[in-house]
């Protein structure tokens, strides 16, 4: 590979980490088509770069919302064992199918994804008000959009570690964070604030995505200057997509994106 | 449940968080460096198993030399990154057994668990 294309990939990692940011999901769901569209790369290559990439993001953006309290790491951590569970039944299932069936399926989930982003751009802006109730876990943070402590409890567990579980498992088969499922599910079902379902399906999608990493490793479907390209470039993506996120309509911008994603979807499905 | 313990467990995690991921691209941006200064293109990128990489870093007079590679820098950086994840974890085993909520020590070896089979059985 020459170093102009490392730069494209580096290049093109950064374009998918502003508007991964900008939108509020994982770079992923650019950033795999981009590969196997544009550069022509395997898709179990472009998955497995996807699984890192996000582990990355992930990781950068649950360091400050850990900081600022907003993710319950208890909560977080019994939802992992469904997500980690999913996650490798997925890496297992992405290597033994063939490459056409896993971007069939790509195309299938990325046409859900925005559907379900056109839909968050359609609702009212609007969050659940949190129920309090003893023996069950609670989570406590200060949101400083309002200047007060929010207090809640999580309802419907069981139904949360199913939605845990086929988003870690779309994570290990697709290389993507599935955010943009498990938030609305912990939001509307669990009874989780906005921001701290946000922070908390963010703080699990690193572990979700570290536990079918070594899946894609061993099957040798790492391709290090790819991945490294992308990483880099998706890292650096993210930061100037917050700065940027506090300044731009992100409803118009989800509205546009989610038409790009209908075609990348009709792309993945027919390529 | 005890909580006194919880905002020194929220800053650890933070903390290996933004190390895991500092530490990682430094290395991912070492192998650029020396991949855009290299004479010999890598084309095309050598594939290294666990084994190969381990056996590269077994220190001798050549060490220097055998890892100055770009390639050896990017695993390192793809490596690092995988394992902030599992290291987080291993964090939060550690302080819910200092904080003795045992229901957490039980839920978050469970997943530390998983997260080690799932290598293991990767690695074999």
């Amino acid at each position: 590979m020459s170093i102009q294309s490392f730069i494209l990939i580096l290049l093109g990692g950064g374009v998918t980490g502003i508007f991964g940011a900008l939108l509020g999901i994982g770079g992923g769901v650019f950033l795999i088509p981009f590969l196997v569209l544009i550069l022509k790369i395997p898709i179990h290559e472009a998955v497995a770069t996807g699984i890192i990439a996000v582990i990355a993001t992930s990781s950068a953006a649950a360091s400050v919302n850990v900081e600022r309290r907003f993710t319950n790491i208890r909560l977080g951590m019994v939802l992992e064992v469904a997500t980690t569970i999913g996650a490798i039944l997925g890496g297992v299932t992405a290597n033994i199918i063939s490459g056409q069936a896993l971007s069939k399926i790509f195309g299938v989930v990325l046409f859900i994804v925005a559907v379900l982003m056109l839909r968050r751009t359609r609702e009212k802006t609007g969050d659940i008000v949190p129920i309090v109730s003893k023996k069950k876990i609670t989570g406590i943070y200060f949101d400083p959009a309002i200047n007060q402590e929010v207090k809640y409890s999580v309802q419907r567990l069981p139904l949360g570690l199913g939605v845990s579980f086929i988003a870690g498992n779309i994570s290990g088969l697709l290389g993507i964070g599935g955010g943009v499922i498990k938030v609305p599910a912990m939001n509307l079902f669990c009874g989780i604030p906005l921001k701290a379902a946000t922070a908390t399906s963010n703080f699990m999608i690193g572990v979700t995505a570290a536990a079918s990493a070594f899946i894609y490793y061993a099957h040798d479907r790492i391709n290090p200057i790819v991945t490294a390209a992308a990483v880099l470039g998706i890292l650096l993506g993210s930061v100037v997509g917050t700065q940027l996120s506090a300044k731009l309509h992100s409803r118009i911008i989800a509205g546009l994106f989610a038409i790009v994603m209908f075609f990348l979807a009709i792309e993945m499905f027919t390529g | 449940m005890p909580a006194f313990d919880d905002t020194e467990m929220e800053n650890l995690v933070s903390l290996t968080l933004r190390w895991g991921v500092t530490v990682s691209s430094v290395f991912m941006l070492c192998g650029f460096i020396l991949y855009a200064t290299s004479i010999t293109p890598l084309s095309p990128p050598h594939r290294l198993s666990f084994e190969q990489l381990l056996s590269l870093l077994t220190p001798d007079k050549n060490f220097l030399q055998r890892i100055a590679q770009p390639n050896i820098f990017f695993y390192f950086g793809i490596i690092g990154l995988t394992l902030t994840p599992i290291l987080r974890v291993m964090i939060a085993v550690f302080s819910f057994l200092r904080e003795k909520d045992w229901r957490y020590v039980f839920v978050s070896t469970t997943v530390l668990i998983i997260l080690l089979l799932s290598i293991s059985l990767s690695i074999r």
